[in-house]
Formats: C-alpha cells, structure tokens, sequence
C-alpha cells in the first residue's frame, strides 16, 4: 500500500542521518526506532546509508589517495583572486555587471557633451579680433562705391569675397589695406531689392588666417 | 494519518473480540520491521523468539485493555519489544563468558582478480561523488567519512556550530545516496 511509496515525514530523513551519526538523545532515538518498525522505505534507506560508508570506511586510503592524485592532476594551483571568483560566481557576476553600468554611465556623460573642435586655438584667435564692415552695411540708397572695415595688427593682406542670394560667389578679391573700390562691371551686376553677402579674412605674412569676419549683408533698395 | 489510526483501532477491536483474521493483519504489518530491528541487535538464532514473544506480549495487553485506540500503535509495540530485548541480552550476557568465537575465518584471503576489479571501479565511483559535491559540503564529508573527526573536533577545526555540521554531514549524505542510487553500485556492496 503506502509503504512502498516514500516516507512522507520530511523530518525523518534528517532524523535517520543523525541517527547514523549517533548523536541522538535516548528519547529521540526510541522515537525513530518507532518509525523504523512501520516505515520500510527508511529501513531501506538506512541499509543503503550503512552499507554505502562501511565500504567508504574500509576502503578510505584508496579514496583519500583518488581524491589527492586527481587534485594534483588535473587541477593546476590557482591563485587566490581566481579562487574567490569561482566560489562566489554569482556576487561576482552581479558586481561585475554594476560596474560595467556605472562605466558605460561616465562614458556618455563626458563624451555626449559637445565635441571639442580640433583647431581649438585658432578659432579662438579669430573670434576673439573678429573684422567689423563699416561700409556697406544695412539698406542702402546707392549703389555701393567702397567696402572700409577696421585696421587688424599684423595682417599683411585681407581676402574680400561677395556673394549672392544664392550662395554663389560673384567676386573675390585681395587688397593690403583696409578698404577696396568695388569695380564697375560689379557695381553693374548689384540689383535692386536682393540681398548680398559680404565675408572678410585677415592674413598674416606666412598665410596663415589671422582673423575672420562674419557675414554681413546689404540690401540695395529704395524703400525706407 | 487519519486512515492509518483509524484501520489501527479496527484491528484492536477486532483482537478484542477474538478474530483471528485481525490478529494474521497486525502480525503482517508489523513483521518485517520487528525483525529488521532485532537483526541488528542480537544475532540471527534469537530473532525469531523475541519477534514471537514480543506479538505474544502484545496479544496479551490488548485482551486485558491496556492498550488504548487513539494513540499509534507502533510506540506500544516498540515498548513491549525493548523489554523483551532487555531481558536477553541480559540472559546472553551470563553465557558469554563461556562463548568464545573462532576467528579463524579472517585470517583467509577471499579476494579474487574480479571483486577486486569491481571494488576498485566502485572506489572510482564514490569518489566522483564526492567530488561532485559543493565545495562546503565535501570539506565536511571528507574530514568526518574520510579522514575520521568527530563532530566536535570538526566543529573546533572550522569555527562552525555542531547543528550546522550535523546539517551539512546530512545534505551531504543525500546528494552521495542519490548519486549513487543513479548508477546502481549497490548491487552487492
């Protein structure tokens, strides 16, 4: 009937290991004889307990002699870093992981700032002399006669290019001081109501830009 | 639980009024344990009379009343059997002054290539199961099965308390039998 099935008592698989230790109280003891003498599947299991260590016993040289030759075999000596990593694989792994988190964390927020520009330096000496265009500025009545901007110290020639509405570029010249006559066939090709764009650099004797204008524009119209 | 008290009171009313169908039922239930038990107590020519006179006691208690329904019955027959037990071994203590046992037996070697062939393939076995074991589980096994400390010493060894230990050697036990139940060494340990 039951008793072929396992023991149901959870408790009993304990009791029946320290029993076999013997470090039962005489009480405890009477209590799992008891049992013993309903439940078969215990006694079968103690059977098996008794009869499995008496072999171990008798033969634990030979074991302890297996045990020793296959750690020193097979198992070259670790050190005691990679040793704790293999007993506690799991803290270490979720260590591991948070520190990866925290790493890719610091990443993103020093590169996702703005890059910095290579030509750092030089940027910053032309932004920091930027040219001026005094003339032509604005809306104007007339048609333009002189470009003029303001003097830079140590600029040797400036490049003066004008563009149109479309981007294009409709004339590019050099001069040594700072101002230039637009030519005539220029002055022919400004029309009314269109925007131009003006862009002046400074460079040095060795050619280097020294300095950089924004873009200014004019219009050429009769409307105020 | 229920079921099993309840087939108990059963067979002790039906003792009570004299069926002899209870009496075959009881003596089948608790046969092969009483038997077991008193194997590994005394040796095996006395098993049978202190099986026998252990049921006559308890067929005995049960016409008088003693025994109650309600509470299991497997302490009173433990009961009645330490008794008998007792009485003996103190009955075989008087003759074993007397008794002296030939040893003559030991001093012959019985291993043969195959046992010894075998033996060693269930030494491999066993120590695969040891190995495969937890690293804290297998520390204790093998300085308590192996290496022979008692409890306490292992306890004083490894800062640990005895019931942790007792619980370790316990799980160890287990994973071992399991193991070893899975490729049938036992065939003829």
């Amino acid at each position: 009937m039951k008793k072929e099935k396992k023991c149901k008592d959870n408790k009993m698989s304990k009791l029946l290991t320290y029993y076999y230790l013997g470090i039962l109280s005489s009480q405890e003891k009477d209590a799992f004889e008891a049992h013993l003498i309903e439940c078969s599947s215990c006694r079968k299991e103690l059977d098996l307990t008794e009869k499995l260590f008496s072999f171990i016993n008798n033969n634990r040289e030979e074991i302890i002699a297996h045990l020793k030759r296959k750690e020193i075999g097979f198992k070259p000596a670790r050190s005691k870093v990679i040793n704790f990593l293999i007993d506690r694989k799991l803290t270490v792994g979720i260590s591991l992981l948070i520190f990866c988190f925290f790493i890719i964390c610091i990443y993103y927020f020093l590169f996702l700032k703005k890059p910095i520009p290579l030509n750092e330096n030089i940027y910053q000496e032309i932004r920091g002399e930027n040219i001026k265009i005094y003339q032509p500025a604005g809306k104007i009545k007339n048609i333009p006669q002189f470009i003029r901007w303001n003097e830079i110290k140590g600029a040797e020639y400036y490049l003066i290019q004008l563009k149109d509405e479309n981007d294009k570029i409709i004339w590019s010249a050099l001069s040594h001081e700072n101002e230039i006559k637009i030519p005539s066939f220029i002055q022919e090709k400004i029309k009314r109501e269109e925007n131009y764009y003006l862009k002046i650099k400074a460079f040095s004797s060795d050619g280097r830009i020294i300095s950089e204008s924004k873009v200014f524009n004019f219009l050429f119209t009769s409307r105020f | 639980m229920r079921e099993i008290s309840k087939q108990e009171t059963k067979l002790i009313q039906g003792i009570m009024n004299g069926e002899k169908n209870a009496e075959i039922e009881l003596i089948k239930r608790f046969k092969k344990g009483l038997i077991w038990l008193s194997k590994r107590k005394v040796e095996n020519d006395q098993v049978d009379d202190i099986v026998q006179e252990t049921f006559k006691n308890l067929f005995k208690s049960i016409r008088r009343g003693i025994i109650k329904p309600g509470i299991p019955l497997k302490d009173y027959i433990f009961g009645i059997f330490k008794k008998v037990l007792a009485e003996y071994i103190e009955a075989k203590k008087k003759d074993e002054i007397i008794m002296n046992k030939d040893n003559s037996d030991d001093f012959i070697d019985k291993r043969t290539p195959e046992i010894e062939y075998l033996r060693k393939e269930k030494i491999d076995l066993i120590t695969k199961c040891i190995e495969s074991l937890p690293k804290k589980y297998q520390e204790i096994v093998v300085l308590h099965y192996l290496e022979g400390y008692s409890v306490k010493e292992i306890s004083a060894l490894t800062n640990l308390s005895i019931g942790t230990i007792c619980y370790r050697l316990h799980i160890g036990r287990k994973k071992i039998l399991k193991k070893a139940n899975k490729k049938l060494i036992f065939a003829d340990l």
